[in-house]
């Protein structure tokens, strides 16, 4: 990703001086997706020290359009609007552009009206080429990251997309999360944001789960349709129990028990260290033994 | 009866699923361009529980920090393990840096030497990541309950009115009216904490590289060392900084105080240890 664009007088190597007011934050009315993108192009604007003073002469656009796209106020902002602001910022564009269209379809913009602000900027996205440190973190975690993923979207396509989606913001915000204290970490509650944003959730605010009863290899091995009931059946009450537990706990158990990776593998996509995961798995056994075991020991008969 | 390991064995999800996909499509903007809504940071709701717990936490570390570095630290059983005190502090430190995952180890560490601070933490640590068991069981090794309870006093000036003002000086209220007080003054830090949060993060985070298997952090082999010259050097400049403040406004001559000096210190309150002779300067 280009470096942000210092503001003047910055000595090189220096962090840059922030300057000006801290901007007012985004309209409630903003959709999800469109705050996606503007948290991201926010946060690099206060990185870079610019004022805004400073971003509307360089963007070439009027105080008010730029503080209305930088609160997410009005109607949602046309692509050069935006294009001008992230070249400002030396934000990468085809990334961004991929999170405006969707945010545009999301704030139930014409498929025609997002054409024509394509159109409208000629936009080379030849040079914006991913890190290469961006690039080899995208395919050492696509694997887990997808069938983690799956496990609640349930749909490969689905979660391919988040995934893509993740790495897209991730993109964006690169030196953001090679600032942080564990790239992993970062980028794991990126994708986990980005998921349990979009799928159901049961009474309680807990994801739903229980659907992956339908697509375990023990019911597709089950010798005959009451086996295959029952394991479903037994599934369908582990995966009940499973999506209430603690974030932390949820996470180990799907990707140790449902998606089949070794501790020390999840230790690495989570960003944690393996004693974390470890821990995080016997707690989570003993909440599953206490809610499964103890309270339907009939249902767990073997 | 089936065991969890049991259940859990036979969850494995397949890779190519047979689930048909909805009749009614997916709303996902993303099928043609991108994707549908969501929120790009983790904006997991959490409860007003979780919430609570995680600032008294914060506070709760501050303070034990502030209040127990210089004389916790100087104590280590081996040259990677701290005494429990100081496990508890160094657990504190890990927290207010972002590293928790040590955090948890080093203060299980603490409790299990009878460490009521440290069961306290890890009740709060597990409250805030939502994990009420946990929580619940290291509230019961607090013996938090079976502190006093809230004192009635009379009010001075009401006498007529016969009201009478409950105390309320249990764990939870004293961290809440902590956290208000220190949420309006500028939580300054001092050398001594500065340079023990720069650095053991740090090392803790290599130490777990180097040891995976291992639950407890295990720093290196020079972490006592590295710790004990941290504290000489913030007790030095706490020395050199004292006698600059009482320069200026006071022409009485310098008390300078010795190392030895400061180890006397503790001496007299029989808890010296190398490495100590911050204490008496510490604030």
């Amino acid at each position: 990703m280009s470096p942000v664009c210092p503001s003047e007088g910055q000595p090189e190597g220096e962090p840059p001086s922030r300057r000006g007011r801290k901007p007012e934050p985004i309209s409630p009315h903003a959709g999800a997706c469109h705050r996606a993108w503007l948290e991201a192009v926010r946060s690099r604007l206060f990185a870079s020290g610019l004022t805004l003073d400073e971003l509307v002469e360089r963007s070439g656009y009027s105080k008010t359009r730029i503080s209305e796209l930088l609160r997410g106020n009005g109607p949602y902002p046309r692509w050069e609007l935006t294009y001008s602001v992230i070249h400002v910022l030396g934000i990468p564009a085809s990334p961004m552009r991929r999170l405006w269209k969707a945010a545009a379809h999301d704030a139930r913009k014409k498929q025609a009206w997002i054409d024509r602000c394509i159109a409208t900027v000629a936009v080379s996205l030849g040079p914006d080429v991913p890190p290469l440190d961006h690039q080899g973190f995208t395919e050492t975690n696509r694997a887990a990251y997808t069938d983690f993923a799956k496990v609640f979207l349930l749909n490969g396509e689905r979660a391919s997309w988040v995934v893509a989606e993740t790495f897209d913001i991730l993109w964006l915000c690169w030196d953001d999360a090679l600032a942080s204290a564990d790239v992993q970490r970062f980028a794991w509650k990126v994708l986990r944001g980005r998921i349990m944003a979009r799928i159901p959730q049961c009474e309680g605010g807990y994801p739903e789960l229980r659907a992956a009863a339908f697509a375990t290899v023990a019911q597709d091995q089950a010798a005959d349709p009451a086996a295959r009931f029952a394991q479903i059946e037994e599934s369908f009450l582990l995966f009940e129990a499973i999506s209430r537990l603690p974030d932390n706990q949820l996470d180990v158990t799907v990707l140790r028990y449902l998606c089949g990776l070794d501790d020390t593998t999840a230790a690495d996509v989570m960003g944690v260290p393996l004693a974390t995961v470890r821990s995080d798995d016997r707690h989570a056994q003993r909440t599953l033994h206490n809610t499964l075991i103890r309270r339907h020991p009939r249902e767990c008969a073997p | 009866m089936t065991s969890i390991n049991q259940l859990l064995s036979r969850a494995l999800l397949l890779k190519e699923s047979d689930v048909p996909a909805d009749v009614v499509p997916y709303d996902d903007a993303y099928a043609t361009t991108g994707w549908d809504d969501g929120t790009l940071w983790p904006d997991v709701p959490r409860d007003s529980i979780g919430d609570t717990a995680a600032v008294d936490l914060q506070t709760l570390c501050e303070t034990v920090v502030m209040q127990g570095a210089a004389t916790a630290l100087g104590d280590f059983v081996t040259q990677q393990l701290p005494a429990p005190d100081g496990a508890r502090v160094l657990g504190c430190v890990l927290q207010l840096t972002d590293a928790d995952d040590g955090a948890r180890f080093w203060w299980q560490y603490a409790a299990g030497a009878g460490d009521d601070a440290a069961s306290y933490c890890l009740y709060l640590h597990h409250l805030a990541l939502g994990e009420a068991d946990a929580a619940a069981w290291w509230r019961k090794q607090t013996r938090i309950d079976t502190q006093p309870a809230p004192e009635t006093v009379a009010l001075p000036y009401d006498e007529d009115d016969g009201q009478d003002l409950a105390l309320d000086s249990s764990t939870p209220t004293v961290l809440r009216v902590l956290s208000n007080l220190l949420g309006r003054t500028s939580r300054q830090r001092t050398e001594l904490v500065d340079a023990v949060m720069d650095y053991v993060p740090g090392a803790v985070a290599a130490g777990y590289i180097g040891n995976p298997d291992t639950e407890i952090p295990l720093p290196g082999p020079d972490f006592a060392d590295h710790i004990a010259v941290i504290l000489a050097a913030a007790s030095s400049f706490e020395d050199t900084r004292s006698a600059h403040d009482q320069q200026g406004p006071s022409p009485r001559p310098l008390r300078r105080r010795q190392p030895s000096a400061a180890g006397a210190d503790d001496h007299a309150r029989g808890t010296c240890q190398p490495g100590q002779a911050v204490r008496g300067g510490h604030r």
